[in-house]
């Protein structure tokens, strides 16, 4: 008798999105659906651990990431294709459809430096709390802050910066 | 300030609205698919681990458990030829099989009491020694045809049977690491003059032991 998954499906309903939209925003990687289906494989093939783990949205993502991070270290020596290129985090040429998302906030979140991209994605998009961004990213609370306040002091001179440009 | 107070309505709005229309399109169904493969994988690597675990428990079991059925393959313990001149040659390399020996000089020509003592072993000793070939009784000097020698970690014994007088015996007591002691007893239990009874303790001739 395999263990017992219930939850994974209402789970993975609420979560995917959000796993999604963070990792894509960390790494602008077109590929970020497939590790982040893979990390929700693995989560169902370990869901008796990650069904009680106090983060489980966190554990996906951390797993997707570390799934991508493998995957170019296999093929790191590989000349990237045009359409999979790493990073794409080129403005109009990132995420999984290009028009999805706005160019000028994968443009902005580019050119964070990584430590506070990952911060912002964490904090903004899968609602991690302080705490729980310091333990997934292996860092202290008040790392997390100083991170966190550079990134949005950045991030608001460009995106406001922009949007006053955008008016008329 | 605290990190709440960075995380503001309007820098919400610029960061993450521009992510909700992403969406995850793959189905459950291929993610719990995936994770079954996964799942068989990781078994079939635990079998397979298993499997290499007891196979290496096995060798190493086979490799430390003491091997008796093993001994045939063994180099030979020891030899005995007749040489051209009638001397009986006897080799000894190892301390296995005594009784075997004893039954080999028989068919020889000789008469012996054969006894080896393994190292840590019970040592028990033929009723007569001689501790040094130098000091062979008359009788033993002339049953013993030529001083024992070594030879690649094996002892080498001459023994002429026609000089062992009808009766006695000789006696052969190998000592793992420790020498051979030589000694002829007669038909009536006695040693000849010169022999010492039970002595041990000759290093003379180091025969080799495993």
């Amino acid at each position: 008798m395999g263990p017992d998954r219930t939850g994974f499906a209402e789970f993975y309903a609420c979560a995917r999105d959000d796993c999604l939209r963070t990792v894509l925003a960390i790494t602008g990687d077109r590929q970020a659906e497939e590790y982040v289906a893979e990390a929700f494989a693995r989560a169902w093939a370990s869901w008796r651990t990650v069904g009680t783990h106090p983060a489980p949205r966190a554990w996906v993502v951390r797993t997707a990431l570390n799934l991508r991070i493998s995957y170019w270290r296999r093929h790191r020596r590989e000349v990237p294709d045009d359409q999979d290129a790493f990073p794409v985090v080129d403005g109009a040429a990132a995420g999984p459809d290009p028009g999805v998302v706005d160019p000028q906030i994968i443009a902005a979140l580019a050119a964070l430096p990584e430590r506070q991209r990952q911060v912002i994605a964490l904090r903004f998009l899968l609602d991690l709390d302080t705490a729980g961004t310091a333990q997934m990213l292996g860092i202290a609370p008040g790392t997390v802050t100083a991170h966190l306040a550079r990134a949005v002091s950045t991030l608001r001179a460009q995106l406001l910066d922009t949007e006053q440009e955008r008016r008329p | 300030m605290t990190d709440d107070d960075l995380i503001t309505g309007d820098l919400i709005t610029m960061v993450a609205e521009p992510f909700t229309g992403v969406r995850m399109t793959t189905p459950a169904g291929p993610i719990e698919a995936r994770g079954r493969s996964i799942q068989r994988h990781r078994r079939q690597g635990l079998a397979a681990a298993g499997a290499a675990v007891a196979a290496v428990l096995a060798l190493v079991t086979f490799a430390v458990l003491p091997r008796p059925h093993l001994a045939a393959v063994q180099l030979t313990a020891w030899t005995v030829t007749t040489e051209p001149s009638g001397i009986v040659a006897v080799t000894i390399g190892d301390l296995h099989d005594p009784a075997g020996l004893q039954r080999a000089l028989q068919a020889h020509g000789v008469p012996a009491i054969v006894h080896f003592h393994p190292p840590g072993g019970p040592v028990s000793v033929s009723s007569c020694m001689t501790r040094v070939p130098s000091k062979l009784a008359a009788a033993e000097k002339r049953v013993f045809a030529k001083p024992p020698t070594t030879s690649g970690g094996r002892a080498l014994l001459y023994i002429d049977p026609a000089a062992v007088p009808r009766a006695d015996k000789i006696t052969i007591d190998a000592f793992g690491g420790n020498g051979i002691s030589l000694g002829l007893v007669t038909h009536d239990g006695h040693c000849p003059p010169g022999s010492s009874p039970g002595r041990i303790g000759m290093k003379t001739t180091p025969a080799g032991h495993r």
